[in-house]
């Protein structure tokens, strides 16, 4: 097992999985506690739309699938404010809306691309030096801005009317807010695919909420939750040949499931 | 008389294109302490957020302090703390006592900038106005009611603002803490001279303690001295009041004497 480690994919794999894993975390306890999970799941789907552009067009899939996926996030949000239309039906509509655009532009290309089934389900084994690196620059703006931004989105995400007559501007935060997750997500589509990404910035938060209430202790064990998952479950991707994104995800649903039994023990 | 600190000249405002409130006018004087009642829909809130800066209006002038609120500086809007019913607040979010009162000072302190002692000094000095220092490290969420409305009262002192607006602060407060709830607003004006703007349906609780009261149901229809309004009928009626209740506002009051012996 130990001689795996020594290949290169999989040392990319890994540290790939782990910072994109560390970036779905820390954004994700923002999406979960201020209950965005359902944007996120639109953003998500949103960049199929993009890839299979970037794949049509012969281009930077991953630049094309971060405006994509921004472009979608800030049309929710902008209509959020102005329409009519509740926001779930918005973002549902988008969610169609740009999936179906990205099956259209699949069926465009006259090129039969395989990769279409790793950026939906994720391929931590075909990342390659250059997504390693795409994820590490992706990952050090959005910490950066999520340091920098610290204060305003704890106080955003509790109360975010407070945050507004405060004197904190909460349009600023929610857009740069909606724009970090775009990017997070596309950040980890190689990792865990566009179908599931959503899933990994809800599942190692919810669990890290069974076991604190505190904020930054939340922000520690969500991350440290998702490397555990991302890690153990690339072993047993590689052990028994599994989908390397379903893997991840089922395995922090295990971890989910068993932290939820303990809760519920030691709460009796 | 005292500055005026508050103005309202012939405001319209509302929601979706729809009014909610039309033609109001009014003044409130530095260290009022005014109660704002009315029935469900009738423009109480929509009043609030206009002082507070949270909606432009439609028509008219507001001016706070002076100036229009919603182009307040940072400065400007630490002179004012606005409290809103703690239940529309999400008190199972992981932050504890301390942490929430902080948040008052997130726009002044900037981003990018980490919290010094002596905001956490200010956060506990707020705590102890409300009585609620002792529970600095405790979750948000593990308060009762009364305690959490403390706390959010504590975050809206934390700027040494000159005006507190409180919207409904009594909803989820058993009635045994409603009464030490309206007090410790009291205290709060006198000790830090304070104006306060407060929309509740307890007008028999609030009736002692505020010297002034406007009722508004789409427009200002009263707007003075409690004694005389609250003790005629039609008035309460107007103003969603039962006028079966009149002789206990009146008694728990002290307002003369009662009507029905």
């Amino acid at each position: 097992m130990v001689e795996i480690l020594h290949y290169g994919f999989v040392q990319r794999a890994l540290l790939a999985g782990v910072v994109s894993g560390t970036l779905l975390a820390v954004i994700g306890v923002y999406v979960v506690l201020k209950k965005m999970s359902f944007i996120g799941d639109g953003i998500a789907h949103s960049a199929f739309g993009g890839v299979a552009l970037g794949l049509l067009l012969g281009a930077n899939t991953t630049l094309a699938a971060i405006v994509f996926a921004w472009a979608v996030a800030m049309m929710i949000g902008v209509s959020k404010k102005a329409s009519k239309t509740s926001e779930d039906a918005l973002i549902g509509i988008f969610f169609a809306f740009t999936m179906a655009l990205g099956v259209i532009f699949i069926g465009f290309n006259k090129n039969y691309n395989a990769d279409v089934f790793g950026y939906l389900f994720g391929d931590i084994l075909a990342v390659s030096e250059s997504d390693v690196i795409t994820i590490i620059s992706i990952s050090v703006v959005v910490l950066a801005a999520i340091y920098i931004f610290f204060k305003e989105l704890l106080f955003f995400s509790f109360d975010e009317e407070g945050a507004r007559i405060s004197g904190i501007n909460t349009d600023f935060i929610y857009f740069m807010l909606l724009t970090l997750i775009s990017v997070t997500i596309v950040a980890s589509i190689k990792i865990v695919g566009i179908i599931l990404a959503v899933a990994f910035l809800i599942i190692p938060v919810s669990s890290a909420l069974l076991m604190t209430n505190d904020f930054k202790k939340l922000l520690v064990l969500s991350v440290i939750i998702s490397i555990i998952s991302t890690i153990a479950g690339f072993i047993f991707s590689y052990v028994f040949n599994l989908a390397s994104g379903a893997t991840i995800v089922v395995t922090a649903t295990l971890i989910f499931g068993a932290l939820t039994v303990v809760n519920r023990i030691f709460r009796k | 008389m005292n500055e005026k600190i508050i103005i309202f000249r012939n405001v319209n405002a509302g929601y979706n294109g729809k009014d909610v409130i039309e033609d109001v006018n009014f003044e409130i004087e530095k260290n009022d302490f005014l109660g704002i009642i009315g029935p469900n829909g009738g423009g109480k809130t929509t009043l609030l957020r206009l002082i507070a800066g949270v909606m432009k209006p439609t028509k008219g002038e507001v001016l706070v302090f002076g100036k229009a609120p919603w182009n307040f500086s940072k400065e400007d809007r630490h002179r004012i703390g606005y409290v809103r019913q703690e239940t529309f607040i999400d008190t199972s979010f992981p932050v504890s006592v301390l942490e929430t009162v902080l948040m008052g000072l997130y726009a002044s302190i900037g981003p990018g900038k980490k919290i010094a002692k002596e905001h956490k000094q200010k956060a506990i000095e707020a705590l102890e106005k409300t009585g609620m220092s002792g529970y600095a490290s405790t979750h948000i969420g593990a308060l009762s009611g009364g305690q959490k409305q403390r706390v959010f009262i504590a975050r809206s002192l934390v700027n040494n603002p000159e005006l507190l607006i409180l919207d409904e602060p009594t909803t989820g407060v058993d009635a045994k803490n409603q009464e030490a709830f309206y007090k410790l607003l009291n205290d709060l004006k006198i000790g830090l001279n304070l104006t306060i703007i407060m929309v509740s349906h307890d007008i028999n609780m609030i009736a002692k303690e505020i010297n002034k009261v406007s009722c508004v149901n789409r427009k200002i229809h009263v707007h003075g001295e409690p004694e005389g309004i609250l003790s005629d009928e039609k008035t309460c009626e107007i103003c969603g009041i039962d006028p079966k209740y009149v002789f206990d506002i009146k008694r728990h009051a002290g307002y003369g004497e009662h009507k029905h012996e």
